[in-house]
C-alpha cells in the first residue's frame, strides 16, 4: 500500500529539510523569482508529503513568532497611567538592583515564620501544605508564616500558584505593597524602588497606602510608594518575564547594559561593560540564564565588540 | 478508502462539504501537528526502535490528509492514531517477521484516547517553555541567525553582515535552524523540561 505512493521520494528527513528550506526561501521575497515559484510548484506537486512538510515548517515558524511577541505594545494598547520605564526593554536592569534591596524586616526571623532562600543562580520550588506552590527565582528570600497563607518577599522574585480559599486569602507582602490573592497564578518581583507584579491567571488585589486596585490576567503592575502603573493585555510580555522558570532570558531590543545587569542577577561570574556608549547598544536574543559566555560571544560577533577576561569576569568594550 | 479508520466511517462530513486546501491546512496545523509528540511516542513504542520513525510519521500524515479530503473527522486524535495503528499492522504483516515479544503488542496496540486538553494558560506556559527548550538545542550560530531573522526580522544580508559570514551560510543556518526547531517543537515529548 505504501509502495504504491512511494515514487522515488526522498527520505522523511530529507523531505522535512526541504520543507524548511522552501519556507525559508519563500520568506525572502526579494529573491523569489518566477523560476523559483515554478520549481516550488513542481516540488509541491511531487507528493502531498511535500505539502505537509511545508505546512509543518510554516507552522513551526509561526509558533516561533511568540518570541517576536516581545515587542513594545501598539499605541493605545497600553493604558499605562505613568510609564515608569520603557516597555521595549523586556527583562530589565532594575532587577539587578534587587540584590541591594534588602528590607529592614529581612532579619525578622520569628519563630513562627520559615525562611526560604535561593543563592545567585538558584531556582527552587516549594509546595505548601494546601497544595499551593511557590517558585523562587535567583537570589531570593521569602518568609512564610506558620499559617502558610502569608508570604513576605524580602528580596528577589517568586512565581506563585495559589490554591484559592475564600476564608483564608493568600497574602504576599513586598516593598510596602500587599497582594491579596483571589485564586490565581502570578509573579512578584521585589525591585529596589518598586514591586513588579504580573498576573497570569485569576485575580489579585494590589493594596498599598494609597489605595487598592484589582488586577486581571495579562496585567503587569509596577507599584511604587507614590503610585501604580498598570499595563493591560500584556500576556506576551508576561510570558517573557517568566522565562526564568525554564532557565531563560529573553531580550528584545534590550540595551547591552540592561542585559548585562540581568545576567548578573543569575551568575556569580560577572559581566562588565567598559563604557556607557557600549551599554546603549541594543540587540535581541534568547539565552540560558547562565550563558554568559555565549552572550559575550554574541556581543563580540554580532555587535563587533571586544571581549576580555578579567579573572572570572568578562569585560565587554569597543 | 481502505485506510480510513472504521470508527470514523459514517461520521465524516459529506464530500460536498466544500473542503478546500485551506481547510485541510488549518485542520492539519491545528489538530494533527499537535499530536506529533504523542504519535512519535506511539510509533516508537509499538514500532520497535526504528530508524524510520519519521518515515512512518509522514506516512501517517499522508494517509490522514488523503482521508480527510472526503471530510474532516469529528475527532482527530482517534482518527490519526487508528491510521498509525493500521500502518504498523501493515508493516508487521509485510515483514512477516514479528518478534515473539511483539506478538502481544501487536494484538494490543491500543489507541490512546481523547483527553481533555490543558487550559489555555497552561498551553501558553508550555508553549514558551518548549520554544526556549527547542531554541536551546540549536547550534549557537544557527540559533543566532534564526533569532535575528525571526525576532528581529533582519534580512539575510543584514544577518550576514552582523555575523560576518556569507549570505549563503546564513541561509544554511536558517534552513537548519527551522528544521531542528520544528522537530523539537512538534516531536519532543510534552512534559520535557517540565517542573
Amino acid at each position: 500500500m505504501m509502495s504504491k505512493r512511494e515514487i522515488p521520494l526522498a527520505s522523511a528527513d530529507e523531505i522535512d529539510a526541504q520543507g524548511a528550506e522552501w519556507f525559508i526561501a519563500r520568506n525572502e521575497p526579494s529573491e523569489w523569482t518566477d523560476a523559483t515559484q515554478a520549481e516550488f510548484d513542481a516540488w509541491l506537486a511531487q507528493s502531498p508529503k511535500h505539502q505537509l512538510a511545508y505546512w509543518r515548517a510554516e507552522a513551526g515558524w509561526e509558533r516561533a513568532g511568540l518570541l517576536s511577541a516581545v515587542r513594545p505594545p501598539a499605541r493605545g494598547d497600553a493604558r499605562a497611567r505613568r510609564v515608569l520605564r520603557p516597555w521595549s526593554v523586556r527583562i530589565v536592569s532594575v532587577a539587578a538592583l534587587a540584590a541591594i534591596a534588602v528590607v529592614a524586616s529581612y532579619y525578622w526571623i520569628a519563630g513562627r515564620a520559615i525562611t526560604y532562600a535561593t543563592p545567585v543562580g538558584g531556582h527552587r520550588v516549594i509546595t505548601l501544605a494546601d497544595g499551593s506552590r511557590i517558585e523562587l527565582n535567583t537570589d531570593t528570600v521569602v518568609r512564610l508564616l506558620a499559617s502558610q497563607r502569608s508570604v513576605e518577599l524580602a528580596k528577589g522574585e517568586v512565581f506563585f500558584r495559589v490554591k484559592h480559599d475564600a476564608a483564608y486569602p493568600f497574602i504576599v507582602k513586598a516593598g510596602g505593597q500587599r497582594l491579596v490573592d483571589l485564586g490565581t497564578e502570578f509573579f512578584v518581583r521585589n525591585e529596589e524602588s518598586r514591586v513588579r507584579v504580573g498576573l497570569v491567571e485569576g485575580r489579585v488585589r494590589l493594596e498599598n497606602s494609597i489605595g487598592q486596585t484589582l488586577l486581571a490576567p495579562g496585567d503587569i503592575a509596577s507599584a511604587a510608594k507614590d503610585g501604580v502603573s498598570i499595563k493591560h493585555n500584556a500576556a506576551r510580555e508576561l510570558a517573557d518575564d517568566l522565562a526564568w522558570r525554564s532557565g531563560h532570558l529573553v531580550f528584545h531590543r534590550a540595551s547591552l547594559a540592561d542585559a548585562v545587569a540581568e545576567f548578573n542577577r543569575y551568575n556569580a561570574r560577572k559581566l562588565v561593560i567598559a563604557d556607557n556608549a557600549v551599554g546603549k547598544l541594543t540587540f535581541s536574543s534568547v539565552f540560558s540564564t547562565n550563558a554568559i559566555d555565549a552572550f559575550a560571544r554574541t556581543a563580540q560577533k554580532s555587535l563587533g565588540l571586544s571581549v576580555m577576561h578579567r579573572g572570572e569576569d568578562i569585560v565587554i568594550s569597543r | 478508502m481502505a485506510e480510513t479508520p472504521d470508527n470514523n466511517r459514517g461520521r465524516a462530513q459529506p464530500l460536498d462539504a466544500g473542503l478546500c486546501m485551506h481547510d485541510l491546512k488549518v485542520w492539519f496545523v491545528r489538530e494533527v501537528l499537535p499530536l506529533e509528540a504523542d504519535l512519535m511516542q506511539f510509533l516508537r513504542h509499538h514500532g520497535r526502535n526504528r530508524s524510520d520513525l519519521n518515515d512512518l510519521r509522514q506516512e501517517v500524515y499522508l494517509r490522514a490528509f488523503e482521508s480527510a479530503h472526503g471530510g474532516l473527522p469529528q475527532a482527530t486524535r482517534p482518527f490519526v492514531f487508528a491510521i498509525a495503528r493500521n500502518i504498523l499492522v501493515d508493516q508487521f504483516r509485510r515483514e512477516r517477521i514479528v518478534p515473539i515479544d511483539r506478538v502481544q503488542d501487536f494484538e494490543a496496540i491500543e489507541v490512546p484516547s481523547d483527553e481533555p486538553g490543558p487550559d489555555s494558560s497552561v498551553i501558553a506556559r508550555n508553549e514558551l517553555r518548549r520554544l526556549y527548550a527547542a531554541l536551546d538545542r540549536l547550534p549557537p550560530r544557527c540559533r543566532e541567525a534564526f533569532v535575528m531573522r525571526r525576532v528581529d526580522q533582519l534580512s539575510r544580508r543584514e544577518i550576514a553582515q552582523r555575523m560576518g559570514i556569507a549570505e549563503k551560510t546564513v541561509k544554511r543556518h536558517l534552513n537548519e535552524g527551522l528544521r531542528l526547531l520544528v522537530a523539537a517543537l512538534y516531536g519532543a515529548p510534552l512534559d520535557e523540561g517540565a517542573e
